[in-house]
């Protein structure tokens, strides 16, 4: 049913009249802009013929300015539009791959499920519209239900129904026959039955992280602690906050099992961070000769947190998946609150991926490289959470494996940026700072190790378990990035990869 | 099937005060092959193409050739995009949702007679603009041949957006309809192949795609 009741009708003109004489366009008093296009749906119809696209667009000014009972300006909450386009050419009666279909009837059901009131309901045809960005679609501006203007329509969620049928039965050639769906009426094809927030997720978290929060604020809590040589301090904070954590993170049944991540790969997780909390390891790092050396123990603290973090979204990536697949999406248990995790266990690396990102210069690497991953990782996420809310899908594969390889990329820039230092401090006799870059690089490295061939791991291992520096010469070096580079290729593209001629 | 290009292929109407060529033929033919009344024409400021063709019922709706009433025929439009302009993505593409009326004007009695052509698909020949006629009881037989006129407009129901708003003059979303003039015989129905040698300058004939329609 169409709501677009006389005191709205009132208000709008009044708000239109206002806007006019403000020298701006008219909008509708509640009207706010969509941050962009926001993709509800991607579809392949009649055996991948055809494609078709729903998103909920910004208003654009169209000509006639009156369409199911909506302003198409401002006056309006947005543009319902739907691209349904051939996926190749010479198929169903297309001539080209992109060419819009048209005489299609395109019907769409709103319910507002928030206030769950009958009257909520609006109903209507998207109806043919050309532009030149656009080209040809079917759209209509929306005004969501209830159209007062007091209601914040993106603040409510509706369920949205798009069916699509002929618009008429089309007469069809003997070569088309007997026809497809396309061309004769049959039972509409139901596009698109789903719990819809339009407006998108601007931001994140969408909804509850505060326990996920409390934990990055333990492990800042922890560095402040060991700012101030204060590792007491820092036992207790993890002891308290952490603890469980981990123990959680050492569960390969948390894990996708097509990671392969087995137990002997997770049993150090918590006793190199423990035992550098205490100064007594890992051997043969942090307590050597009967000394400790306090710069290594807190690498050791450090990069071991920041491995349980990059676990845990790990971890709550698979979670969504699974959620995903169950169709629960709801951001209080389902797929979107275990996204919203792994945004928040974010918080806790999101220093170490804009610092590394630094490491990413001096053409150290492949010309393919793509230094940005901090903020390709935020884009990722919000696009991922926006994904859920339409059902995950093929939006939402995509992000997670945004998020997954430039977290690895984060790490691999670490641990080939610190091999090249090991290589600068030799060459300055600066043994302490060799020892400090190799920690660095072991333990970096123990983030990614799961990823390895046994092989390529026990190259690694060797050397960086290795503190005396007079045996690490350039070409152990270039055999350790060869090393890393063998597991990296597949991971990430080859021409990302590190150049070893410029190890010194 | 073999495609023929008969006569220059566009007639404007300014030109059409030529008078027609007489022919003898007075029977109206069945067509065994598709008959190129006008050759893809640039419309539309040259944003799209505009062909019209005459083929036979067997070929465009199968039906058996022994089943098709002498004179009756399906006349069909292909209007496609010559790039990605107004609305369209690629060369070739259909322009969809416009009005397109055919006027067949009896050059012996001067009688015309105007039928809309409607959106048909097939696979070949990809979306059209057609309609069938019984070229004898709706237009009569003419011995001295027929006027084609063809009208293309913007069909009702159809919304622009702003970007597309100063496109329109002299396209098919303009105010004014487009008008397209051409002209056969029943000559050229019958013997395509003699008309085709006649014409002053066919064109190529075009290639088939794969999927059996044309390349544009």
């Amino acid at each position: 049913m169409k709501r677009l009741t006389f005191a709205l009708l009132c208000a709008t003109a009044a708000r239109a009249e206002e806007a006019e004489e403000a020298g701006g366009p008219p909008q509708h008093p509640r009207t706010r802009a969509l941050a962009a296009e926001q993709v509800l749906s991607e579809n392949d119809l009649y055996g991948g013929a055809v494609e078709a696209e729903l998103e909920a667009a910004p208003l654009d000014f169209t000509v006639p300015t009156l369409l199911n009972g909506v302003e198409m300006d401002g006056l309006a909450d947005f543009h319902l539009e739907l691209q349904l386009r051939y996926a190749a050419a010479n198929v169903l009666g297309g001539r080209n791959a992109g060419e819009f279909v048209p005489y299609q009837k395109v019907h769409v059901t709103i319910v507002n499920t928030t206030t769950a009131s009958a009257d909520d309901t609006i109903e209507m045809d998207l109806v043919p519209h050309a532009g030149h960005a656009e080209g040809w679609h079917y759209a209509s501006n929306v005004l969501l239900p209830p159209g007062d203007s007091e209601a914040d329509p993106f603040e409510d969620a509706y369920r949205v129904t798009v069916t699509l049928a002929p618009a008429m039965t089309i007469a069809t050639h003997a070569d088309a026959s007997p026809p497809s769906g396309l061309f004769a009426r049959v039972e509409p094809l139901v596009l698109f039955d789903r719990d819809v927030a339009f407006g998108g997720i601007l931001q994140m978290p969408v909804g509850d992280v505060e326990e996920q929060l409390d934990r990055v604020a333990a492990y800042a809590d922890i560095l402040a602690a060991l700012d101030a040589n204060d590792f007491s301090g820092a036992a207790a904070s993890f002891e308290a906050s952490l603890a469980g954590m981990f123990e959680g993170r050492m569960d390969v049944a948390g894990y996708d099992a097509a990671r392969g991540i087995t137990e002997a790969q997770l049993a150090d997780l918590s006793t190199n961070v423990e035992s550098a909390l205490a100064q007594t390891g890992p051997a043969p790092d942090c307590l050597t000769g009967g000394a400790v050396v306090a710069s290594e123990c807190k690498e050791w603290i450090k990069k071991g947190i920041e491995r349980a973090f990059y676990l845990s979204i790990l971890h709550e990536i698979d979670e969504a998946r699974r959620a995903i697949a169950e169709g629960a999406l709801d951001a209080v248990e389902g797929a979107a609150h275990k996204w919203d995790e792994a945004w928040a266990y974010f918080r806790a690396l999101e220093a170490t991926a804009g610092k590394r990102q630094t490491n990413c210069d001096d053409g150290r690497f492949g010309a393919g490289i793509a230094c940005g991953m901090e903020a390709a990782i935020e884009a990722a996420l919000l696009s991922g959470a926006n994904a859920i809310l339409i059902g995950g899908g093929a939006g939402f594969d995509a992000a997670r494996a945004v998020v997954e390889r430039e977290l690895l990329q984060v790490e691999y820039l670490a641990v080939v940026h610190e091999i090249i230092a090991m290589r600068e401090k030799i060459l300055v006799a600066d043994d302490a700072g060799y020892n400090k870059a190799r920690v660095e690089a072991r333990a970096f490295y123990r983030t990614i190790a799961y990823l390895f061939a046994a092989d390529d791991d026990a190259v690694l291992i060797q050397a960086f378990e290795e503190r005396d520096s007079t045996t690490f010469a350039q070409g152990d070096a270039v055999t350790l990035v060869e090393s890393l580079n063998a597991t990296m290729n597949g991971l990430l593209q080859a021409d990302e990869l590190a150049q070893t001629e410029v190890i010194p | 099937m073999k495609r023929l290009t008969l006569i220059p292929t566009l007639l404007l109407l300014a030109a059409c005060e030529d008078q027609p060529i007489p022919t003898e033929a007075t029977e109206l033919p069945s067509l065994e092959e598709e008959v190129v009344v006008i050759d893809a024409t640039p419309i539309a400021g040259g944003a799209a193409t505009l062909k019209f063709e005459i083929a036979s019922l067997t070929e465009a709706w199968g039906i058996p050739p022994a089943d098709v009433a002498a004179g009756t025929y399906h006349f069909e439009a292909q209007i496609r995009y010559a790039g990605p302009l107004l609305g369209g993505r690629n060369a070739g593409d259909f322009v969809p949702y416009l009005d397109v009326a055919l006027t067949l004007t009896n050059v012996d009695t001067g009688d015309a007679f105007e039928a809309p052509l409607l959106p048909v698909v097939g696979i070949a020949e990809g979306w059209h603009y057609a309609t069938d006629l019984d070229l004898g009881s709706d237009v009569g037989v003419s011995r001295a041949g027929y006027e084609v006129g063809l009208t293309v407009g913007p069909a009702q129901g159809v919304v622009l957006h702003e970007d597309l708003l100063d496109s329109t003059a002299g396209t098919f979303f303009g105010a004014a309809p487009i008008a397209v003039r051409g002209f056969f015989t029943l000559d050229d129905l019958a013997a395509p192949e003699a008309a085709e040698d006649e014409a002053p300058a066919a064109k190529p004939k075009p290639k088939k795609t794969p999927g059996g329609g044309y390349g544009y």
